[in-house]
């Protein structure tokens, strides 16, 4: 060795400095490297389901997950939920309405056994045997036009979401009828997600699938769609954690003709677009199927007949009234705040 | 003995104070410009730091539907589309971090965003 001690016990303490100093900086090492990884993020935005879907993902394997969950998504798209893919379980099961069940895959059972207890839950106020009446009106279309009034009067009576049988692990659509599971495709899109993340090394997220939201291993601050306003409007924030958002609202997917303004969430009862005195309702609860199916049933229903469906589901929620004024149910002072003076709480 | 350890305590702690400070550089760093990302399917086709602009410049996003999307010092937006309903030339310019524009027949989206900034929400639910 070429360092000479002049004693035995002082050679000793400088090699236990060294020692320590090299431990410390390989801990040290070790942990930047772990906050590095940890806090590296992801943002990915993409087109699913015929909306924009936003991924800000924090963590390690950020690209790689937000790959696998898009893909998933778009599973969920053509193969599964949507209508209008004529390749897709729902599809193959409308195609048979009236005849004959059709056997789909067991994830697609359960989101239709999910989304049909809400139906019965809510009354009938979401009602996914409405399908025909929606393709009707084709919000989705270029075309904005108003769909023929007898045609609507004529598939109102058959729009009942007891027509539709589960049995055996088949689905039998009803006659005339047709499944549209547009009101809980997003949810379910964001629980695919939450299912992903989980397996992944990705140690939080924020997921928004057309305003779907979840919020996974973090808090974060959500703002409320100003119905008023443009999209990037908000009338009020919600600070939340680990939970779904999903809101309704009067003014997504809306066109107007001959001077009135149509927007895209049906009554069933009527067939036409919801006319009450609400412009938005934002839901919060577990998972992202029910938030979206308590949306449009809270929104169909109002304030007051959704308050006992939101507790039944220990759900929170937003109201937003045409006349500016907002009404929370389940939500503390602390968790929202409106920043739009245009609006008032009561 | 006693008094090199304690001159090796003093080497630990100033040594992780360092370290300390030099962690938190990063994200004072990171406490920058205002930033958008314009993005078509999914992949990212320019991130820009909206501070750093001099005047302004327009790019255009080919296909069809094609778009102009317009850049200023602290301003980013579509301005022209050829798609029907023109959704995203409605949406107006993005001026603050957290806002965004999307042209869902083009599959294009510009996105705002900044390492900082708790007052803007994380995402908006619509």
């Amino acid at each position: 060795m070429a360092l000479r001690f002049r004693s035995r016990s002082k050679r000793k303490n400088t090699i236990a400095l060294i020692a320590a100093l090299l431990a410390a900086a390989v801990l040290s090492g070790l942990f930047a490297l772990d906050y590095k990884l940890n806090t590296s993020k992801h943002d990915h935005h993409d087109f699913v389901m015929g909306t924009v879907v936003s991924l800000k993902l924090t963590g390690q394997g950020g690209p790689a997950t937000a790959e696998k969950i898009v893909k998933q998504m778009r599973n969920l798209e053509y193969k599964q939920l949507s209508w209008r893919v004529a390749d897709t379980y729902i599809a193959k099961a409308n195609a048979k309405a009236g005849l004959a069940s059709f056997e789909p895959d067991e994830e697609t059972l359960r989101y239709l056994e999910d989304s049909l207890k809400i139906c019965r839950a809510s009354k009938g106020a979401l009602d996914i045997s409405i399908g025909k009446i929606t393709a009707l009106w084709d919000f989705d279309s270029d075309e904005k036009v108003l769909p023929d009034k007898g045609e609507i009067e004529a598939l109102l009576p058959f729009v009942d979401y007891k027509n539709i049988d589960l049995s055996d692990g088949q689905i039998f659509v009803g006659q005339n009828q047709a499944l549209d599971m547009g009101a809980v495709g997003k949810g379910i899109a964001c629980d695919e997600a939450r299912a992903l993340l989980r397996v992944s090394s990705v140690k939080s997220a924020i997921v928004s699938v057309g305003g779907s939201v979840l919020l996974y291993n973090t808090e974060a601050r959500v703002g409320i769609r100003n119905p008023d306003g443009g999209p990037n409007d908000y009338l009020g924030i919600l600070k939340l954690k680990n939970c779904n958002i999903s809101t309704s609202g009067n003014y997504e997917k809306a066109f107007e003709f001959e001077g009135e303004k149509y927007h895209h969430i049906l009554d069933p009862k009527t067939g036409y677009p919801v006319d009450n005195d609400l412009a938005g309702v934002t839901v919060i609860c577990k998972d992202g199927l029910t938030a979206d199916a308590l949306s449009t049933a809270c929104f169909v229903l109002g304030y007051k007949d959704s308050l006992p469906l939101l507790e039944e589901y220990e759900a929170r929620a937003v109201f937003v009234f045409k006349d500016k004024s907002v009404r929370t149910s389940g939500l503390l002072e602390k968790d929202f705040s409106l920043t739009d003076s245009a609006y008032q709480l009561v | 003995m006693i008094k090199l350890f304690k001159r090796a305590d003093f080497y630990l702690i100033l040594f992780f104070c360092l370290l300390g400070i030099v962690s938190f550089v990063p994200r004072l760093m990171a406490s920058g410009n205002m930033t958008a990302t314009i993005s078509q399917r999914g992949q990212v086709l320019y991130s820009i730091d909206l501070d750093n602009i001099q005047g302004s410049y327009t790019i255009t996003i080919d296909g069809r539907p094609s778009a102009d999307i317009l850049v200023k010092k602290g301003e980013i937006g579509f301005v022209r589309a050829t798609c029907p309903d023109k959704i995203c030339v409605k949406t107006g310019m993005l001026t603050k971090p957290g806002q965004s524009a999307a042209c869902l027949p083009a599959k294009l989206i510009i996105t705002t965003g900044k390492a900082t900034g708790r007052k803007a929400p994380d995402v908006i639910t619509y």
